[in-house]
Order: C-alpha cells, then sequence, then structure tokens
C-alpha cells in the first residue's frame, strides 16, 4: 500500500511544486493550506511522512509537529522553512519527532525526493 | 534579536518562499521541456530556453545567499560586540554583495583565500563592511578588462591572517596614500592584527 505523505505550506504554488515533484514516487499526497488545516488532517489520517512549513497562518509549525507527535508519533517530519534559525531549528527539534530541518529554497528541488523516500525508509525500520 | 535582525529574519522568509518556487517551477518547465519538445524549436532555440532555464535557478541561488548574508549582517545583537571570526567567510559575504559590480563592469574577480587561516578577534558586521567597501573602491578604480584580486594568507609574525586587495586601476596618487588607513578599521586591543594593503 502506498505511503501516505501531507505537504503543509500556506503558499499554494509551493504546495504545487511540491506535489508535482512527489508525486511521481508513488505516495498518497495530501495538501494543507495552513496549520490548524494540517492538525485536523492529522487527526484524521495515518501519514508516514508530514513536510510542513514553519510560519504560516492559523496554527505554526510547531503546531503542527507537536499534534504529530501527539497523534502519529510514527510519522516523520520534515521541516522546510524559508525563515532558518539556530533558535527556530532547536525550537522544531523540542517540539517533535524532526527527521529533516531543510531551508527554502532547495539547491535542486529533488532533494526532497530523496529525503521524503529516507525519512519513510527509516520510519520503516521501525 | 535587534530591531533591525528581527526586519531582516522576516524579509528572508517572505524572498525565501517565492525564490522556492522560481525554483520548482524552472525546474518543472526545463522537465516539461526535456519530454516534450516543441516541434518547430531549433536546436539552438532548445538550448538556449534550458539555459535560461538554468540561469533563472543560479539567479534564485544567488538571491537566497544574498538573503542569508544579509541576515548574517544584520544580525549582530551588540554593534560592537567581538568574537573569533573566520576571515575567509567574511570575505565570501562581501564577495555575494559585491560580485554583480565586477561583472557587470567587466572586470574579473580574482579569490585566492587562504584554506587554512587562524580566527581573528574582530566584529564581523563592520569587517564585512570594511571589506566590502575595499571591494567596491577597488571596482571604481579599475577598467573594464582589469582584474582584482583578494587574497588572504596566514600571518605567523604578527599572529594573524593578511588581506591582500589589489587591482589594475590607475593606482593611489603618493599624495593621498597615508589617507587610506584611516578607512580601515584597526581594531584597539585586538589579539590579531587586521591590515589591508592596497597595491
Amino acid at each position: 500500500m502506498a505511503e501516505r505523505v501531507l505537504i503543509v505550506d500556506d503558499e499554494e504554488d509551493l504546495r504545487y511544486v511540491y506535489v508535482r515533484q512527489l508525486r511521481g514516487d508513488g505516495y498518497l499526497i495530501d495538501t494543507a493550506a495552513d496549520g490548524e488545516e494540517a492538525i485536523e488532517k492529522i487527526r484524521a489520517n495515518d501519514y508516514a511522512v508530514i513536510v510542513t512549513d514553519m510560519r504560516m497562518p492559523r496554527k505554526d509549525g510547531l503546531a503542527v509537529i507537536a499534534a504529530a507527535r501527539e497523534h502519529l508519533p510514527e510519522a516523520e517530519v520534515i521541516v522546510l522553512t524559508g525563515h532558518g534559525s539556530l533558535e527556530n531549528a532547536l525550537q522544531a527539534f523540542k517540539a517533535g519527532n524532526i527527521f529533516e530541518y531543510l531551508l527554502k529554497p532547495l539547491d535542486d528541488i529533488a532533494v526532497l525526493n530523496t529525503v521524503v523516500a529516507r525519512a519513510i525508509e527509516r520510519r520503516n525500520l521501525r | 534579536m535587534s530591531a533591525i535582525g528581527t526586519l531582516a529574519a522576516g524579509v528572508a522568509h517572505e524572498l525565501n518562499n517565492p525564490l522556492t518556487a522560481v525554483v520548482g517551477f524552472a525546474q518543472v518547465i526545463a522537465e516539461k521541456l526535456r519530454s516534450s519538445r516543441p516541434a518547430n524549436w531549433s536546436d539552438a532555440e532548445y538550448e538556449r530556453v534550458q539555459q535560461g532555464l538554468e540561469n533563472l535557478v543560479q539567479g534564485a541561488h544567488r538571491a537566497r545567499d544574498i538573503v542569508a548574508s544579509l541576515l548574517r549582517f544584520a544580525r549582530a545583537s551588540k554593534p560592537e560586540a567581538r568574537a573569533w571570526v573566520n576571515v575567509n567567510e567574511v570575505l565570501r559575504d562581501a564577495f555575494v554583495f559585491t560580485e554583480h559590480l565586477f561583472l557587470r563592469h567587466g572586470i574579473v574577480l580574482e579569490k585566492s583565500l587562504a584554506p587554512e587561516s587562524p580566527p581573528v578577534w574582530a566584529n564581523a558586521p563592520r569587517l564585512q563592511h570594511v571589506f566590502t567597501n575595499l571591494l567596491i573602491n577597488a571596482q571604481q578604480a579599475t577598467p573594464s578588462g582589469g582584474a582584482v584580486r583578494v587574497a588572504t594568507e596566514r600571518s605567523e609574525d604578527p599572529k594573524g591572517v593578511w588581506v591582500h586587495v589589489e587591482d589594475t586601476g590607475h593606482g593611489i596618487p603618493p599624495e593621498e596614500l597615508e589617507k587610506i588607513f584611516r578607512a580601515v578599521l584597526h581594531p584597539q586591543g585586538a589579539r590579531h592584527r587586521l591590515r589591508a594593503v592596497n597595491c
């Protein structure tokens, strides 16, 4: 059965790019335009990987990470943010189970495929 | 974080999001063209568009690097704070801000940074300011077709790092020579001294 991935970003263009990039790898992909929508979906579905932005309206990435830790402790979370700093990274790692902390823009969007694949691999090893 | 640091962080976020879209869409378009190239496009036209898309991606990466440099510059919580600073890294930040000037004026910027140089006790943003000014001065003094060379070398006596900025420009008149050091930072009490030499 295909692994389920949740993409969380308030920018529609970026959700389009990430979905287009990942769909070729055979995942079932859901999207959320803000933290609150993401948390609703986390409560309702079993995601293997959650890719989330940090700064979003209606609940930020930290809330998404905390919700994932509470409802989907087996899910791997990948942070993909345009506002990277040591403080933000520490906050994210303290909030939950972060697999990777990536900064926008990626050198190559294909990095996303590699990181998601590795996250699923780690999840499946448990 | 200072007010300007907070502002810079906000700007970084606001810029990095559209830059991600630029990179992502450029790669999507390039991939689409590779899989279904328009029949009426010549080879030259196709290559030119692919190169253009690659340039788009490189431009977005360059903008990202400029944003990151700006963020580092703005993050100094105390304007006079000093720390152990890697001179090569500060120079690289200065290159990010000034390289476009050299390109635009047809001047070659040669970099020869010593791979292992000791950290210096300095204020990084002020140092970057000095290097940026030196590079801009060198560019303005150098005609098109000329070159500016930046090199660092380890110094054992005095202990520290030499930074050389040389250009093929018209040179500094002898009567102006002693004035150039008034513009260069000599932090008092610094354990490692930094000197800039113009030739």
